[in-house]
């Protein structure tokens, strides 16, 4: 039986891994991911069928004092030695048992702590109802794990999700906020793929864009919970939700007929190559495929059968992204492009799918750089768009969005550049939040949800001194707070703990002026718009003592021909020659 | 009346007296008298004659009319002001040089290392990057401007054995260098740390080392560590190493090649034609235009119009017709061995002088900082001239680097 630290490790892995940094982070945890966790990443696999009891029997195991019937929640406030809090999988328990109680409470039926904790005590193996002894409420409770959690996410580069609630859902808000789909919705969603598909509304081989558009337009009435979450206005919750969706798309055996159980998790999954756009000197503009991480990706060695009949290995860039295997000439295609892989069980392909445009942003990691890409699936206000649509008449329809946008100024644009088979709307801004007011072409619908502003406002967090381990910005030189929106007056808060420390109203486009003197801790900025919190980010200001070395060390060297032999230098080491030359003499011009 | 010039030879500040390095921006004032003031950034600043104005997207130096203050963009907290140094200062005259500006304002030295500090901790958590990424961070902590060049700090903090740098055409990229210990050449019971350094590194030092916090002059804290040590690298907590590189500067001299072989390693530029480009020669200390047809060996600066901008860039002209590109100081020693004997001079108290002129190639000086870990002093003789001063430098590494240099010594 796997320990409660391996569950712990194998959880954190599991859901960190391939999620690019910036990004949001829900700990999604039913009975499909368990089951996904413990094949692929616990050292010791529960037996078949087992490893729901497994998971169970190591949290009562760590977490429960089973003499006096109560749970042990301050050993699980530290932290393992690599740094990983050790209260996730009791986190993540909490999250089952919401994911539970979601599946058997209708969406009519208000939830409250006692439904909740009723499928709490069951996961737990503790009789009684209520709140189970030693799970006090407040920040000695559950809640201070919930909040090492998300401490350490920001740390590390992303995004926290889970989140207090109010009145009677203050703290089991937590674990909701982390559920995504149900199992009666995914049937319900496969049916609606099947659907569709037979209608020839969707193909086969659709991105996960291409999807999410879908999903937006379509009529969940008869599914109140799912049309919520779809057409949710949280950008986030809004994306992790199609990305759920999207594995269940990617799960489906259209050339089998439906189960009447559908199988648990996808057997067979593809990784997604958008789209990259480079300028060199050299080559001028040239575009490369951006294959995407699958999520829970941990590191495998991934190879793909190219165009030449080469396998590439694929490599990655950043979390989230590998390394663009070859460059292409073709960006839009009629039917999508599939390309072998191997290197893991479930991966069995890399598709380039079959589209009508690209909307590519800058680069999020060097927006100076000169590289647009695929980075992100919905676009900040006031953030630059590069859109690409092509030019047969295929494209028709877009390109008539996209002057009927520009005519009635809801749009704008630096230059369009015309290329042979595809234009370029080069430098664009949405600059209205609510596009409604223009008529869409027939068969432009996904262009127009794509461009569409998903928020009313945004931050940016830019300048400084940022470092990398822990993720933030160094103290004594906090990042400036940027905040745009489509309003001119919004209101800005700057928090630490859920405890206001600023608060003032500001123009759109100002800047939040922080206290070069913050001291170093987590901090979250809300934007506010009519008392609605259109916008959020967390940041973390790193003290001097919190640094941690950076592990690229010696990766320049300075090769030296001496008189008798050749050496690299690297600061004060004189090192023999390795393979890769790294460069000659100080050449500044 | 007040303009803003660039230095290109040999200026020196009026208030500090300092020499204003080339490249670096400074106010001229006329004076009631006809005379005219020259300040350096520093001193304009103390007098509130330069601030920042805004030019489109971008924050610029100017000494005209400002809309922010200099000082905005220092955001350290007050520093502890410890005494001030007495401004007569005995006993450091070595022959004829004096120190130049040596009327120390403690405060600012004080909070200048700190920066540089900071900048090192940056550098150690960051690993590596491009040189506009390094420029940003030295703008953010107050150690450069964006006006400035970040190019100076990088090689400061190569030269301290800090960082390496390598240019590729025109892009430079960085990575911070190993942590290591390294012997002086002049006292082998004495060590500096090079390299990676962050706080909670030097937390996990042995606590039998004694560190000494002491000044680079013009970079980060050097850390100096008195003892013996076995030649084995050290093993810290946590899993990090310090590398003992023994004397790596006695080392460096003796694999470095002589000065031939070091000029046959330049790149040389296959791109200046002469009859597409403006040239200026170097003759003391400044760039004086020259004809086309008066092109002789030597150093110059070569200019093009591209489109609506000029692209300088200096080079070297070969006595075998090649123009050799490298870092200046390398190009104008080149240049300074084509019209004479380059001479210095070294005394027993371990100091090596030369003329800032004649200042030596990037490698070699880096075998002279790397001695004992201290950038060279600012000197001037009582003509004005410039030189530096390196210390703790042993006769042996003085004599064998000038022989690889066929450069002359005078003890």
């Amino acid at each position: 039986m796997a320990t409660y630290e391996e569950w712990n490790k194998a959880l954190v892995r599991y859901f960190t891994g391939g999620v690019s940094k910036g990004s949001e982070i829900y700990l999604s945890v039913d009975e499909d991911e368990l089951k996904s966790i413990a094949s692929s990443f616990l050292e010791t696999k529960p037996a078949p069928r087992r490893h729901e009891k497994d998971f169970g029997e190591a949290i009562k195991e760590r977490c429960i004092d089973s003499v006096r019937g109560r749970v042990k929640i301050a050993p699980l406030r530290a932290k393992d030695e690599s740094g990983v809090p050790e209260g996730v999988a009791f986190l993540a328990a909490m999250v089952l048992s919401a994911h539970r109680m979601r599946e058997d409470v209708a969406d009519e039926i208000p939830i409250d702590e006692s439904n909740y904790f009723i499928r709490l005590r069951d996961i737990l193996g503790l009789k009684g109802s209520g709140r189970p002894n030693g799970m006090l409420r407040g920040i000695q409770g559950e809640e201070g794990l919930w909040r090492i959690w998300n401490d350490w996410l920001v740390e590390r580069g992303w995004q926290p999700t889970a989140h207090r609630g109010e009145g009677a859902r203050r703290y089991i808000d937590y674990p909701l906020s982390q559920t995504i789909l149900r199992d009666s919705e995914r049937d319900y969603l496969e049916g609606v793929f099947r659907d569709a598909y037979g209608k020839k509304q969707i193909t086969r081989f659709m991105d996960s864009d291409q999807i999410a558009a879908y999903l937006r337009r379509f009529d969940f009435s008869t599914r109140r919970r799912l049309g919520q979450e779809f057409h949710s206005s949280d950008t986030a919750r809004r994306s992790i939700f199609c990305e759920s969706a999207f594995s269940v798309y990617e799960s489906i055996d259209w050339d089998a007929k439906r189960a009447d159980k559908r199988e648990p998790h996808a057997s067979q999954r593809s990784l997604q190559a958008g789209l990259l756009r480079r300028v060199t000197a050299a080559e001028g503009v040239t575009y490369w495929l951006l294959p995407r991480q699958l999520s829970h990706y941990w590191g495998q060695p991934i190879e793909v059968l190219g165009p030449d009949g080469q396998w590439h290995l694929l490599k990655q860039q950043r979390e989230g992204y590998f390394y663009s295997p070859w460059a292409t000439e073709t960006l839009f295609l009629d039917d999508a492009g599939r390309y072998k892989c191997r290197g893991d069980s479930v991966i069995n392909s890399m598709v380039f799918p079959a589209r009508n445009f690209w909307v590519l942003v800058q680069d999020p990691e060097d927006p100076t750089g000169g590289e647009w890409g695929t980075w992100a699936e919905h676009n900040e206000v006031g953030e630059e768009l590069l859109v690409v649509v092509r030019n047969d008449p295929q494209g028709r329809p877009f390109h008539e969005l996209m002057n009927r946008l520009k005519k009635h100024n809801l749009i704008k644009w630096h230059e369009r550049a015309q290329c042979p088979k595809w234009t370029e709307y080069r430098n664009c801004v949405v600059d209205y939040y609510d596009l409604g007011t223009v008529q869409r072409p027939a068969g432009a619908e996904s262009l127009w949800e794509r461009l569409k502003p998903s928020r009313m406002a945004s931050i940016r967090l830019i300048g400084g001194l940022p470092v990398r381990n822990p993720s933030g910005w160094l103290q004594y030189f906090p990042p400036t707070i940027e905040v745009v929106g489509f309003v001119k007056q919004l209101y800005c808060r700057l928090k630490e703990h859920d405890q206001v420390i600023k608060e003032q109203r500001i123009e759109s486009g100002k800047e939040f002026p922080l206290d070069a003197e913050l001291s170093p801790g987590h901090y979250e900025i809300e934007v506010l718009h009519n008392d609605t919190v259109e916008a959020r980010k967390r940041f973390y200001i790193v003290g001097d003592q919190e640094l941690q070395p950076s592990d690229s060390v010696g990766l320049v060297a300075t090769r030296v021909v001496g008189c008798s032999s050749v050496f690299d230098l690297r600061g004060a080491l004189i090192e023999e020659p390795m393979e890769q030359y790294s460069g000659g003499w100080p050449t500044p011009t | 009346m007040k303009r803003g010039c660039i230095a290109i030879g040999d200026t020196s500040c009026s208030e500090c007296e300092q020499t204003i390095a080339y490249g670096e921006r400074y106010l001229v004032m006329d004076r009631d008298d006809g005379s005219r003031s020259r300040l350096c950034i520093p001193c304009a600043a103390t007098k509130h004659l330069v601030g920042y104005c805004q030019d489109r997207d971008r924050r610029m130096i100017t000494f005209l009319d400002s809309t922010e203050p200099y000082e905005s963009y220092i955001h350290l907290p007050p520093l502890k002001r410890g005494p001030n140094l007495p401004s007569d200062e005995p006993n450091e005259f070595e022959g004829e040089l004096a120190y130049v500006g040596e009327v120390v304002d403690e405060r600012r030295l004080q909070e200048l290392q700190e920066r540089w500090d900071i900048l090192l901790h940056w550098c150690s958590a960051e690993g590596t990057g491009h040189l506009e990424h390094f420029h940003v961070a030295c703008c953010t902590v107050g150690i450069a401007s964006q006006e400035y060049w970040a190019w100076p700090m990088l090689r400061t903090l190569t030269l301290l054995g800090h960082t390496e740098s390598v240019w590729t055409g025109n892009e430079c990229c960085w990575g911070i260098a190993g942590a290591a210990i390294v012997q002086m050449t002049a006292d082998d019971g004495c060590y500096f740390l090079a390299g990676q350094r962050i706080p909670a590194l030097l937390q996990k030092l042995p606590s039998d080392w004694h560190v000494s916090d002491e000044s680079s002059n013009g970079g980060p804290t050097r850390k100096t560590v008195k003892g013996k040590f076995a030649e084995s690298d050290v093993q810290l907590p946590g899993g990090y190493e310090i590398r003992n590189t023994g004397c790596v500067s006695m080392r460096l001299a003796e694999l470095a090649p002589d000065w031939l072989g070091w000029k046959t390693g330049l790149r040389s530029d296959p791109d200046i034609q002469s009859h597409l480009y403006r040239f200026e020669r170097y003759e003391h200390n400044a760039f004086t235009p020259v004809q086309t047809n008066d092109l002789v060996p030597g150093l110059y600066r070569v200019a093009r119009m591209e489109g609506r901008s000029t692209r300088e860039v200096c080079r070297f002209y070969d006595t075998d017709g090649r123009w050799l590109q490298g870092e200046f100081y390398g190009l104008r020693h080149l240049d300074a061995q084509l019209k004479g004997k380059c001479k210095v001079s070294w005394s027993e108290k371990r100091y090596l002088d030369m003329a800032e002129e004649q200042r030596w190639p990037f490698l070699y000086e880096r075998a002279l900082v790397l001695a004992s870990g201290e950038l060279p002093h600012r000197m001037e003789n009582k003509s004005g001239k410039a030189f530096l001063r390196y210390s703790g430098v042993s006769e042996d590494l003085a004599r064998l680097l000038c022989q690889k240099l066929n450069v002359e010594m005078a003890v």
